[in-house]
């Protein structure tokens, strides 16, 4: 387990974590999204060992990551950047992290590269962006480590490649001890592929749970109320995170099951309603408009 | 883990990529060792023939050093410059190794690149030695060369390192680089020019302060100095030092390395700590530098406006571009104003005491505890100069080396005069004379042979009193007597004539010279005459001066040039009682006949005013008065603005200055007219 205990991180006078508390539970792929400069690289970065929080720690399986050579065993990073080393083949970039990570699998290593049509022979500057993401993610499954940070890493991966990647994930997860998490603020990308979701925003998380569970306590209400008073009731009786007019019709998102907030519609006898779930970009807005990051507050 | 890291399998992976290295030191080491061995020794002389391979060595020890310094950049580069970018620190720093190990595995990497091409080079070297024939001492050579270029590649590497580490960009790596390989000898050539600049008894060399931190201060000037102090006294402060400043970078290059922010990558400097650090090393040096230059260039009567002007200019503009350079921002070229105002502050201090001399430049001299002798030079205290050809080694055949000649021989001939108590006494009433306002006389160098091997030379100003005492307690120590006559010893064999001049004879035409055999026999005499003399004769009245000839003395060494010559000059005093019996014996007198000074006209100049004697009795104290001027000892005090003009039977017209040779008054024996005469003078003025 990956635990972010009140870590705080400033670069200067930005505060990129601002004491975020947080635990990555093992065996499930984790996405973490965030809006831009919400600190989801630093994060990581954290978790990777490669910055040292300022206050707080970040414990993997109770140890300190930072400059811990055994726990670091247990993680593979795929940064943002995805460098490889200058005139490197995949067949070099393997045999060098082979020298690093003791578990290194080398059969599951060219078992997926066949899989992937991945030429090992081939220098990786000439490989495209998603063969270099690929590559990145067949080494970071075939190191052997039992967490694996991908930052970014589905971005620039086409819609089957994502789908092959998270079976990919799906089937280590069956097999062995094995933890994906995965930073990106492309709600789509991850919304099929992921577990669990964290939510940071500006620093601090806002909201950490199962993806399921997550949209399973968050819904869009459309209703169409008789008059004003039993609007303002309902209003009352609901966790509204966000309210909207569409001339009669009343679209709300509020916390709360289905089941709960149907009934608590139904009090005010609606002429129309309709309870619909949430996508994970829907649930990522409405929550970080909640935390003031709207579109009119950025423009206006 | 940590085996499996170091492992050869390991090594080789990682050095995957850094073939071109290999490639590059191995064609450098050819050119610097077997190639470089080959030109010289394919150049058949004698010289040559002889050599064997420490001196074969010697030569190739500096274009090995030129590649080692290549090496330590390229490898220094090679494995730190990935700091300067982020996605590559992600790539490396999350692998699950320590930074500390990361280190170490690179710095063994970058030495096993720098040492494979060298021993393979080297070994080559050697067999070439052994097959043309310079084998001696083989091993010995080799390794101690060997060792001499790894301590210069650990110097220069992890001088190279710290600079990387602790700069955030490529911008700043560069500079930090610079910084750390030349601020030492930039520093210390610029304390020589200030110290040359601001301090009247500063000689011009490179010594002290300036010297140790041109030497000590970067890992290429001590490189350097490996070679440059080779075989002096003082090369084991410089291995001891360079080992000392290798600990100290190799230290700091792990510290800036292992605790580096990964986050600060792209600003400057990634300790925020080192900025102002390096604001005020390199600000107050720049700013006076710049101050002295406009005090140079500005005109003459508001010289120190100039250099007021110069020392803001300085600091405000080197204040500047750090900032701007810290802040990789023009806008912040005026951030923290607090740093500028101390800035000015310390800049003032700085340009105070080198304008006030506050740290007693001028006036303080070593401790005698440190200080093994002292060296003079007396080649401006009268005439006893010696000119000597100096012999250097060019190309492996000995060649007169002109420079010698032409730079004044080395400031002069400088004669190790020993110390003692007394010495040290009077040096330290001269250099407290020095800031004084009545400070006049004449110049002397001092050369304080300090134990440490860094010599202090200083010229001082001395009056003929400080003088004469400085060399009375010179005599009485011994060291000089013997140094300043043994060359007299040297060139007995090889004189061609010795010429004999009186000091104070009247008569300009009146010297003699003796030929080889004369010379020879005049040479024994003076010997036993210099041994018997006690201090106070040596630094008395000098009756005569010869000069000894000894000309092409090439038989002494196959490879001096024939047209070399040595010329030594010497006073002859009037207690040399078996020289002057001698030079009498050859028609040679050094004492006036009374009954020729009437035929002698005589003419004092005071204060511009010249006026004739032609009392005969005050003609006769005025003769015994008498020393040439120009070849009068410094140690003797003469009557200040009175000259003398000395004619024989005047055969100008009335109203005519006197032609005639020009004298100086000795105070000892100064006539009561002349004295008269000076007195009146000062009286109105």
């Amino acid at each position: 387990m990956i635990e972010i205990r009140n870590c705080s991180k400033a670069f200067g006078e930005i505060h990129a974590i601002d004491h975020v508390l947080m635990e990555i539970g093992e065996r499930q792929i984790f996405g973490l999204v965030g809006t831009n400069g919400a600190g989801k690289s630093t994060l990581l970065r954290m978790a990777a060992g490669v910055i040292k929080p300022d206050e707080g720690e970040i414990l993997v399986d109770q140890e300190p990551v930072y400059e811990n050579e055994k726990i670091k065993q247990q993680i593979f990073y795929i940064s943002d950047g995805g460098y490889f080393p200058q005139g490197y083949t995949a067949a070099d970039l393997k045999d060098f992290y082979r020298e690093y990570y003791p578990d290194f699998m080398t059969d599951r290593y060219s078992k997926l590269m066949d899989q992937f049509h991945l030429d090992e022979k081939r220098r990786i500057s000439s490989y495209s962006k998603g063969m270099k993401k690929q590559l990145l993610v067949i080494m970071g499954i075939s190191a052997g480590t039992k967490y694996l940070l991908c930052d970014e890493t589905f971005d620039g991966l086409d819609p089957v490649m994502r789908q092959a990647v998270k079976s990919l994930f799906v089937s280590e997860i069956m097999n062995r001890d094995f933890t994906p998490v995965i930073a990106s603020h492309n709600m789509r990308e991850l919304e099929d592929v992921c577990d669990h979701v964290g939510f940071l925003h500006k620093g601090g998380i806002l909201l950490s749970r199962e993806l399921e569970d997550m949209k399973f306590h968050i819904h869009k209400i459309q209703c169409v109320l008789p008059d004003q008073t039993k609007e303002e009731a309902l209003l009352k009786e609901l966790d509204v995170l966000k309210k909207e007019h569409q001339g009669s019709l009343l679209i709300l998102t509020a916390r709360g099951t289905r089941e709960e907030i149907l009934q608590k519609v139904q009090t005010q006898n609606p002429i129309f309603c309709e309870v619909i779930p949430l996508t994970l970009e829907e649930i990522f807005i409405s929550e970080t408009e909640v935390a003031g990051y709207e579109v009119k507050n950025i423009f206006w | 883990m940590k085996s499996k890291t170091f492992s050869g399998r390991s090594l080789r992976s990682s050095l995957k990529g850094s073939t071109w290295i290999l490639v590059l030191l191995l064609l450098g080491f050819m050119v610097a060792f077997p190639v470089a061995e080959l030109m010289l020794i394919g150049n058949q002389t004698d010289e040559i023939h002889r050599m064997t391979f420490a001196m074969i060595c010697s030569y190739l020890i500096v274009p090995g050093f030129l590649v080692t310094m290549l090496a330590a950049v390229v490898n220094a580069l090679n494995e730190f410059w990935y700091l300067f970018s982020r996605d590559k620190i992600d790539f490396y720093h999350s692998l699950p190794v320590t930074r500390s190990r990361f280190f170490w595995e690179k710095a063994i990497r970058g030495l096993v690149l720098y040492l494979v091409p060298y021993v393979i080079m080297e070994l080559i070297t050697m067999a070439i030695a052994v097959s043309k024939g310079h084998g001696s001492h083989l091993i010995t050579a080799a390794g101690k060369m060997f060792l001499e270029h790894l301590l210069m590649y650990l110097l220069l590497y992890f001088g190279a390192v710290l600079a990387l580490a602790i700069a955030g960009n490529i911008l700043a790596g560069i500079l930090s680089l610079c910084c750390v390989y030349l601020y030492g000898p930039v520093l210390g050539i610029l304390l020589w020019v200030l110290e040359m600049m601001y301090f009247r008894t500063n000689m011009g060399l490179k010594e002290g302060m300036a010297e140790k931190i041109s030497v000590f201060l970067s890992p290429v000037s001590i490189s350097v100095a490996l070679r440059t102090y080779s075989g002096q006294k003082n090369f084991w402060i410089i291995i001891v030092g360079g080992i000392l400043l290798l600990i100290v970078l190799a230290v700091c290059a792990y510290l800036a390395y292992t605790k580096r922010p990964a986050e600060k990558t792209g600003k400057s400097f990634v300790y925020g700590f080192l900025e102002p650090i390096l604001l005020f090393m390199v600000v107050i040096p720049a700013a006076l530098a710049i101050g002295t230059m406009f005090a140079l260039i500005g005109p003459e009567e508001n010289r120190t406006g100039w250099w007021i002007f110069g020392l803001v200019l300085g600091t405000v503009v080197f204040y500047g571009i750090l900032q701007v350079i810290f802040a990789m921002d023009f806008r912040k070229m005026a951030a923290h104003k607090l740093q500028l105002m101390l800035l000015g502050i310390c800049v003032a201090v700085s340009a105070w005491i080198l304008h006030t001399d506050a740290i007693g430049y001028d006036t303080r001299i070593p401790t005698m505890a440190k200080t093994e002798g002292i060296s003079l030079n007396l080649e401006w205290i009268g005439t006893e100069s010696v000119n000597e050809p100096q012999m250097e080694v060019s190309s492996g055949s000995y060649k007169l080396d002109r420079l010698f000649y032409f730079m004044g021989g080395n400031y002069g001939r400088w004669t190790d005069a020993g110390m003692s108590d007394k010495i040290y006494e009077v040096l330290k009433e001269i250099a407290s004379y020095q800031n004084s306002k009545e400070c006049s006389g004449t110049e002397i160098g001092v050369q304080f042979k300090k134990k440490s091997g860094f010599d202090i030379t200083r010229q001082y100003i001395v009056t003929a009193e400080q003088l004469g005492r400085l060399l009375e307690a010179c005599y009485e120590q011994g060291t000089l007597k013997d140094n300043k006559y043994d060359i007299l010893e040297k060139y007995r064999q090889k004189v061609s004539f010795i010429t004999v001049d009186p000091l104070n004879e009247l008569d300009d035409q009146y010297s003699v010279t003796l030929e080889k055999s004369d010379s020879q026999k005049l040479l024994d005499l003076l010997k036993q005459d210099i041994a018997e003399a006690s201090p106070q004769e040596l630094i008395g009245i000098p009756c005569g001066q010869m000069e000894l000839y000894a000309t092409s003395y090439a038989d002494m060494d196959e490879h001096i040039a024939p047209e070399s010559y040595a010329e030594v000059g010497r006073y002859i005093f009037p207690t040399f009682k078996r020289t002057l019996v001698f030079l009498k014996e050859k028609g040679y007198a050094f004492v006036m006949e009374k009954e020729n000074l009437k035929q002698y006209d005589y003419s004092v100049t005071y204060n511009a005013e010249e006026m004739d004697v032609t009392d005969s009795e005050q003609k006769e104290e005025l003769a015994q008065s008498l020393i040439r001027e120009l070849e009068c000892p410094a140690w003797l005090e003469t009557e200040a603005g009175v000259s003398v003009k000395v004619a024989l039977n005047s055969t100008e017209s009335a109203g005519e200055s006197l032609n005639g040779i020009e004298f100086a008054v000795l105070k000892a024996k100064e006539p009561e007219f002349i004295k008269k005469i000076v007195e009146t003078g000062e009286e109105e003025e």
